[in-house]
C-alpha cells in the first residue's frame, strides 16, 4: 500500500487514493474556513478557528501518509 | 615437486574461516525510519508547541493580543464538544508520541554475546534529537502544570471547607 512520497515534512500523494485523500483534505479545509467565517466576529478571530482545524486535519492526513507511503 | 607438497600441506592446514559474520550476532532495533518519525513529529509537536507559546506570551510577557484570547477561545470550544479526552491527546499524548517515534527511530540496541550485555547507541541526527527534546520538554511543561494547577485547586477547596467550618462554630 503505497499512496503517498514523503518531501520534507508533507506527504505527495502517489496514487489515486492519496490524491483523493488530498482532495477531500482540501475540501474540507475550504469548508471549514467558509463555517468558521460564518460563526467568527473578526479575522482573527477567523484565521485562528481555522488554523487549529488546518493543523488537526493536516496531522491525520501526515498520519495516513507516514502509514501508507513508501519505505525509506 | 617438494615445494608442491609443501604448498598442498599449508593449504590442508588452512583454517577455515568462521562464517559467523557480527551482524548475526546483534539485535538491531531501529523500529522507524528516522526521516518520516522527523516528518511526523513536527505535524505531532505543532499545536502544542504554539499553545505554550501563547502561553508564554500571556502570562509572561503580558501580551493583550486578540488572537491568543481567540486560540483559548477554540479551545474550550472543542474541549466542550469532544469532551474531557481532546485536550489531554493533544497537549500530552502527542507530543509523548512523537518523542517516542523519534527515540525510537534512533535507537540501536544490540546484544554483545561476548561481555553479555546490552549495548545501547543513539544515532546522532539533529532533528530527530530536537524533536525528542521539544515533545519530552512540552508534555512535561504541561503535565506539571496540569498538576499544579488542580493541587492549588483542591488545597483552594480544601480552605474553603475550613473557613466554613469555622464559620459554623
Amino acid at each position: 500500500m503505497q499512496w503517498f512520497v514523503r518531501k520534507g515534512i508533507f506527504f505527495k500523494p502517489s496514487s489515486y487514493v492519496g490524491w483523493g485523500l488530498l482532495v477531500l483534505t482540501v475540501g474540507y479545509c475550504v469548508y471549514a474556513f467558509i463555517e468558521v467565517d460564518r460563526h467568527s466576529h473578526s479575522v482573527s478571530n477567523t484565521l485562528i478557528n481555522w488554523f487549529f482545524r488546518v493543523i488537526l486535519i493536516g496531522l491525520f492526513y501526515s498520519l495516513i501518509g507516514y502509514f501508507t507511503s513508501e519505505k525509506e | 615437486m617438494e615445494n608442491l607438497d609443501d604448498f598442498e600441506k599449508k593449504l590442508q592446514n588452512l583454517k577455515k574461516p568462521d562464517l559467523m559474520t557480527e551482524h548475526q550476532m546483534y539485535l538491531k532495533l531501529p523500529l522507524l525510519n528516522a526521516r518520516k518519525s522527523a516528518a511526523i513529529g513536527w505535524w505531532l509537536v505543532a499545536l502544542p508547541c504554539f499553545m505554550l507559546a501563547c502561553v508564554i506570551m500571556k502570562e509572561i510577557f503580558k501580551a493583550d493580543y486578540h488572537v491568543i484570547d481567540a486560540f483559548f477561545d477554540t479551545l474550550s470550544t472543542f474541549d466542550r464538544a469532544h469532551g474531557w479526552w481532546f485536550s489531554p491527546l493533544l497537549f500530552l499524548i502527542f507530543p509523548l508520541l512523537a518523542a517516542a517515534m523519534n527515540l525510537l527511530a534512533l535507537l540501536n540496541v544490540m546484544y554483545d554475546q561476548a561481555r553479555k550485555g546490552v549495548i545501547i547507541t543513539i544515532k546522532l541526527r539533529f532533528r530527530n534529537l530536537l524533536l525528542i527534546f521539544i515533545g519530552l520538554g512540552v508534555a512535561l511543561i504541561i503535565g506539571f502544570y496540569v498538576i499544579i494547577e488542580n493541587s492549588v485547586e483542591k488545597s483552594m477547596q480544601r480552605l474553603e471547607e475550613l473557613q466554613r467550618i469555622e464559620k459554623t462554630k
